[in-house]
């Protein structure tokens, strides 16, 4: 962290095309900590990003990485021991941190809302279909009881699901998972939000129901110019479905890039490993798989220097013990890697040992 | 890779291992307040096929198809409803527990639900071997401490608990308990499935070296094609407990026949961006397991079922090489290329109208 290194963060996190884009929600330096009895998780550590208006951002890596923590803290639900311990969340110039509740309550599910990654524990079990997309209507809403009927039937037929009129009724038990992840969505999209947060909003369902649902998402984007914030650990939903890119290890944002550049070149060891050692429809069989050794350490035992360290193939002496801050690159891309711009040179460049027993390419 | 066709019945070759033949499971659905069953889930229907030596095969479908009920039916862990697994040629069924232990095991799908919390690892590892009294405690140990060296987990960890170790460790240790008995015969169910990204071809290089130092069979069980599509050499499909195509994988990935086959391969989501593509989007859900539709079971999802698909089911038949699809139509398609156009506009419009048709219950 910066504070340990004493070195200050730098100002250009974002990617130069974002930083000058039309920004809807902007991030910046965000921090937020859980106390637990052991120590401090630092469960999102200066991570900073942004998202234009109509566009949607990817947000990707392992689990525990910090994605949740980080779009929950967007949305203020971040709960005891948890603490958003520093940063902004500016959402059209006004910094979301410094709203009272009750301000914050007519933002969330209103201007922003969200999928949350576990549909079982976001809708109440003992309110059906109905009251959940009410509840959220007459919160934000002054309709007549006939209106929100109304608006509830649309807005469930919206998101395909059939015989809205019965299924007003149903209770989410009675609901498969397909069905269900749909009545969140239709839930977050009552009020017609200006940004979507989606965490996760298709892990859980086949590929087939999951194809279907970012069909949904597509469509609905493309009709309302809704803004999105993609949360999954596939890099293939990824592909398909974001503008730019913010990869995640261990609480910090390590690589962030528009979609297209960053497939095509991947800069951090961290996501060069992730998208190799996946396999694809196009993969080699005959070839082993490439892979990231090791896991991802104990957010309470984290390293001094680079958090990737012991996990990456280019590591060098500079890794150990210097934690890489995110720089932005000539092609306006940011990472956070010591590769970059280039090499150092002498010591601090040769690489540490267990580097040297994997010996990776270098980078360009 | 010349192929016969599964089911072929009785007199399997010598170079099949193992041999699943018209295996039915139902489980019984109870209610009322007798709670007597009121009806029954048709897990598994008539699936039939063989395994050779040495050889991946892979099962792929979507959640509750019946993957896992039919590994787990050949492993005994439940009895059939009927049909019959040959291994090695012998009735399963009167094989002695010891006997089957010894030579077909199966890693489980959850890494963190399947090992005892309050046992070491290294007493996880060797129930087995307990269990079946096999061996004295040091020739025990040492069989404990070589299979941890194999599987990468230090046998210094031995007296460990589980929950010291990440995803992808307890996976290595869940592999190292199926190895310990030296099995010929190994179930891998979704082994990589609940793991992280970065671990997942860590565990598919393991089990892939361990094949080779072993000469292992696996039944690779996966929702994830890609990695299917990797691991295995042949690969069935099913959907709804049966079995709807089943190929060679390169034939399966290159040539795949049925409707069903062909939605599934077009609904992963490609990592490349620039890839622009025509993808079919079935409609609808699963049906209800305890009431498959009449005729073929994917017809309510079909976007070219015909009349026939809802009166009569399809059989299993070979298109040549192995190649068994169950599809009515399956003769109108151009197997040898690419997409159906038809299939694919029609599917296109399915979709908006699509959820208004079928759901699970
Ligand atoms: N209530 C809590 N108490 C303590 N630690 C927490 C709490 N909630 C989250 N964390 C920690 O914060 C870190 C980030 O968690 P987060 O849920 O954001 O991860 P994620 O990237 O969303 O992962 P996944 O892909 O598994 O959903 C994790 O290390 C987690 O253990
Ligand atoms: N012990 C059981 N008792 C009753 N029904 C069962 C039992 N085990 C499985 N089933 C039912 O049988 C069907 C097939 O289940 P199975 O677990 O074999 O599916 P699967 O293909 O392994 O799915 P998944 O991908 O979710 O693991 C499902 O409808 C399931 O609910
Ligand atoms: S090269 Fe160094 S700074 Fe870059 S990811 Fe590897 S260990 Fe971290
Ligand atoms: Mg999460
Ligand atoms: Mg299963």
């Amino acid at each position: 962290m910066s504070e340990e290194n004493g070195v200050p963060e730098p100002r250009m996190q974002l990617p130069e095309r974002v930083e000058k884009g039309d920004l809807l929600l902007s991030v910046r330096n965000l921090r937020t900590h859980f106390r637990v009895r052991d120590g401090i998780v630092r469960a999102v550590d200066g991570v900073s990003y942004a998202i234009e208006r109509g566009k949607t951002l990817g947000l990707v890596g392992e689990s525990g990485c910090g994605k949740s923590v980080s779009a929950l803290s967007v949305m203020r639900l971040i709960r005891p021991p948890g603490d958003i311990v520093d940063g902004e969340v500016v959402w059209q110039d006004r910094d979301l941190r410094q709203l009272s509740d009750r301000q914050m309550r007519s933002v969330r599910g209103d201007e922003i809302s969200m999928i949350f990654q576990e549909p079982m524990t976001a809708l109440n079990p003992v309110f059906n279909t109905g009251n959940q997309i009410g509840e959220v209507l007459r919160e934000h809403r002054d309709f007549t009881r006939k209106q929100r009927y109304e608006r509830i039937i649309e807005v469930l037929r919206l998101v395909g699901i059939p015989q809205p009129e019965q299924r007003i009724k149903a209770y989410p038990h009675e609901l498969s998972g397909g069905m269900r992840q749909r009545v969140m969505i239709a839930m977050a999209l009552a009020c017609e939000p200006q940004l979507l947060l989606a965490d996760e909003p298709t892990t859980a369902l086949d590929v087939t129901i999951q194809a279907q649902i970012l069909e949904l998402i597509r469509e609905i984007r493309a009709r309302t110019g809704m803004a999105l914030l993609l949360i999954t650990h596939d890099l293939g939903v990824i592909a398909e479905m974001a503008d730019d890119v913010a990869v995640m290890y261990t609480g910090e944002v390590v690589e962030y890039a528009d979609v297209k550049s960053l497939f095509a070149a991947p800069k951090h060891p961290y996501t060069r490993g992730l998208m190799t050692s996946i396999p694809s429809l196009v993969t080699d069989r005959s070839e082993r798989l490439s892979t990231i050794r090791g896991s991802v350490p104990h957010m309470m035992r984290l390293p001094l220097g680079c958090l990737f360290q012991s996990r990456c193939p280019e590591a060098m002496n500079i890794c150990r013990d210097n934690r890489p801050q995110l720089q932005r690159l000539d092609d306006g891309r940011t990472v956070r890697c010591h590769l970059y711009p280039q090499r150092p040179s002498g010591h601090d460049g040769e690489p540490l040992p267990q580097a040297r027993a994997t010996a990776g390419s270098v980078a360009s | 890779m010349a192929t016969e066709a599964a089911g072929s019945g009785n007199g399997a070759p010598d170079d099949v291992l193992l041999s699943v033949q018209s295996l039915t499971k139902h489980f019984p659905v109870r209610g009322g307040i007798l709670l007597r069953t009121i009806a029954h889930v048709h897990a598994a229907d008539e699936v039939s096929f063989d395994i050779k030596r040495g050889e991946t095969f892979g099962l792929v479908g979507e959640s509750g198809c019946g993957k896992t009920t039919v590994g787990r039916t050949i492993l005994r862990i439940y009895p059939p409803t009927s049909g019959q697994i040959l291994f090695g040629g012998e009735d399963v069924s009167k094989l002695d527990r010891k006997v089957l232990a010894r030579n077909m095991q199966i890693i489980f799908q959850d890494p963190y639900g399947s090992l005892d919390p309050r046992i070491t690892v290294g007493g996880i590892i060797g129930e087995g071997l307990e269990v079946h009294g096999m061996g004295s405690p040091e020739e025990r140990n040492e069989q404990i401490r070589e299979i941890m060296d194999i599987v990468g987990i230090s046998s210094h960890y031995a007296q460990r608990y589980p929950h010291e170790f990440s995803g992808g460790q307890r996976q290595r240790i869940g592999i190292a308990r199926a190895l310990v008995l030296r099995p010929q015969f190994l179930v891998c169910d979704e082994p990589v499935s609940a793991l992280d990204v970065s671990i997942q071809s860590q565990i598919l290089n393991l089990l892939r070296d361990l094949q080779g130092e072993f000469g292992l069979t696996y039944l690779f069980i996966a929702h994830n094609l890609a990695v299917v599509r990797y691991v295995c050499d042949r690969v069935a499909v099913m959907y709804l407990g049966k079995i709807v195509e089943q190929a060679n994988t390169p034939e399966l990935f290159g040539n795949a026949i049925h409707p069903y086959t062909r939605a599934l391969m077009d609904a992963i989501p490609v990592p490349d961006p620039s890839e622009q593509r025509e993808r079919l989007i079935i409609p609808g859900e699963l049906p209800s397991p305890t009431n498959p539709p009449q005729g073929c079971r994917f017809n309510t999802r079909c976007a070219v079922a015909h009349d026939v698909c809802f009166n009569e089911e399809p059989p299993l038949r070979d298109y040549g090489d192995g190649h068994l699809v169950a599809c009515h139509l399956a003769d109108d398609f151009d197997r040898r290329g690419t997409a159906l156009p038809q299939l694919s506009s029609e599917m296109h419009d399915a979709i908006t109208d699509s959820v208004q048709s079928s759901t699970t219950d």
